[in-house]
């Protein structure tokens, strides 16, 4: 193969052409377009390093194996996270079948996230980066990921692809080949467990900083084309 | 007229940016007017803010990197073995009588035919095979796509192992870069070592520094993490990724040895980052002398008023 750093960068659709004719080089190319929102998903969706590196690996495998079969009908994206979505239910579903291994315990230091969050903290030198802060920050976060992590796999997997992904429901719906309704119920769902599982945070949150979050939500979720906040809310 | 009660779907469908433009401006003006949807709104907003306030973070960059490594090789192994199984379709299609002992015993008179008689070439190849090149060399993995034994043609792909001595420093590229293959790929813990050994005076190289960072990371023997992360520890102030290194050993390897050395290997990176994972690696390391040793350092750091 050998392609990595040979070929200059090209466009989507000509990789997946050379990709179809049998280049495995013209692949590679194509995987790095989008390998690291895979492993993100997988990472989000599954228990472990090690299970997320088993998805990715038989994600795109079988994406080498029948991209011939990719017609175009939709975006080269959507049929990837068509793949891997169904890898991770799987198993994700594996895993929930699994009693004997219980979620990681909340506070344990050992876990991947305090790992992931203590090398950024030690990583981040900015002069303005604060430790309480930070570790106040580490706290939500962690607190964050281990509410989403205990949803119900499909609307673990609804909310990752938006809140992670920032797609559309419409396409998230065409991922999952299921319908507009369907994917809306299961954003609404988890949305509402997370906002029973973190009710605490969120009574703080307006407690301590009035406005502090709104922007942030303003930032991340403004519909495209909306021009002010809501009237009368703020 | 909109109902409050099916209102709470609709509010947060529009945080999401879900919502249709017309939809949206008949929620906006019922907000406008209702101050139990308007609070509903604000209380669903306030839990979009905390999500948004909590991204998840992209995959480590390491950790990728495996993946794409992984995947490469996988390719690989997927594509060689789709060329000798499609060659190997093809010479059974042909010859469907055929059969890998009729081969090997073919494959094993040809080269006693050759061996005895020299000077005897295959005609029908039209050319001399040019065995020099093998030279010495150990032959394995034999594949054959085609045969025919009636005209001697044989067609085949192997392996050769062929055992070369180097001798110089480790400032030798190909010196280093069998030493770097056998601190990654090496199955034989010893040999690891006494090229970690080695390897440990050239952490300026990347490749070097690669399989050092992955040794740290992954190696299954204890002394191979502990003698690569010595090797780093000079590193560890400037590379961001080696601390990321370090700090991945003193919060996952299990072995405590190691941990301690990782403490170590931070003394020079003192600041307000590095105190607040040694003040929690003093509060919950399961082992007591990490502990102290942890709690030894933190208070050595702070007097010295560099993070406060």
């Amino acid at each position: 193969m050998g392609y990595r750093g040979i070929v200059p960068p090209q466009d989507e659709g000509g990789l997946i052409g050379e990709a179809q004719r049998g280049s495995a080089g013209a692949f590679e190319e194509l995987v790095r377009l989008h390998d690291r929102e895979v492993l993100r998903l997988a990472l989000r969706m599954v228990r472990s390093e090690e299970e997320a590196r088993d998805v990715y690996q038989e994600a795109f495998l079988k994406a080498y194996r029948s991209i011939r079969e990719f017609r175009g009908e939709s975006s080269f994206k959507t049929w990837l996270f068509r793949i891997v979505t169904n890898l991770c239910l799987d198993h994700a579903r594996r895993q929930a079948g699994r009693r004997d291994e219980p979620l990681p315990a909340q506070g344990d230091h050992r876990g991947d996230d305090w790992t992931v969050e203590a090398a950024r903290l030690l990583v981040d030198r900015r002069p303005e980066s604060d430790p309480e802060r930070a570790l106040e920050a580490t706290e939500v976060r962690r607190r964050v990921e281990e509410a989403v992590r205990r949803l119900p796999e499909r609307e673990r997997l609804v909310f990752a692809l938006r809140h992670d992904q920032g797609l559309r429901l419409v396409a998230i719906a065409e991922i999952l080949d299921a319908s507009g309704e369907t994917v809306r119920n299961c954003l609404y769902r988890a949305h509402q467990r997370l906002r029973a599982a973190l009710s605490d945070l969120r009574w703080a949150a307006a407690g301590a900083a009035p406005g502090r979050a709104a922007p942030a939500v303003e930032r991340k979720f403004r519909a495209p084309g909306r021009r002010e906040p809501v009237n009368g809310v703020k | 007229m909109m109902s409050c009660e099916s209102n709470r779907e609709r509010i947060i469908l529009m945080i999401y940016g879900e919502v249709e433009e017309s939809a949206r401006l008949d929620l906006e003006a019922h907000l406008a007017t209702c101050a139990a949807c308007a609070a509903v709104f604000e209380d669903e907003r306030r839990t979009a803010g905390i999500l948004a306030s909590a991204p998840m973070d992209g995959p480590p960059e390491a950790l990728l990197q495996r993946c794409r490594d992984d995947l490469h090789r996988a390719l690989e192994k997927n594509s060689s073995r789709g060329r000798v199984e499609g060659a190997r379709a093809g010479a059974l299609s042909r010859r469907l009588w055929w059969s890998p002992a009729w081969a090997t015993a073919l494959l094993v008179a040809g080269f006693a035919v050759g061996r005895a008689f020299p000077g005897a070439g295959l005609p029908s190849l039209g050319h001399r095979p040019e065995p020099a090149t093998e030279g010495a060399a150990t032959i394995a993995n034999v594949d054959f796509h085609e045969n025919d034994p009636l005209s001697d043609r044989v067609s085949l792909t192997y392996d050769t192992l062929l055992r070369t001595s180097l001798s110089g420093t480790a400032s030798d590229p190909r010196i280093r870069r069998v030493l770097v293959d056998t601190v990654r790929d090496n199955r034989n813990a010893g040999l690891r070592l006494e090229a970690l050994d080695v390897l440990r005076r050239h952490v300026d190289d990347r490749d070097v520094r690669q399989a050092l960072l992955r040794a740290v990371r992954e190696d299954e023997n204890a002394g191979a993490r502990l003698k690569a992360l010595e090797a780093l520890t000079g590193r560890a102030a400037g590379d961001p990724e080696v601390r990321g290194a370090i700090v991945q050993a003193l919060l996952k390897d299990p072995n405590p040895g190691v941990r301690v050395r990782a403490i170590d290997a931070l003394k020079d990176t003192r600041g307000p980052e590095t105190l607040a994972v040694l003040r929690r690696l003093a509060e919950q390391d399961p082992n007591e002398y990490v502990r102290q040793r942890s709690a030894a350092l933190v208070s050595e750091m702070l007097p010295q008023g560099t993070v406060r």
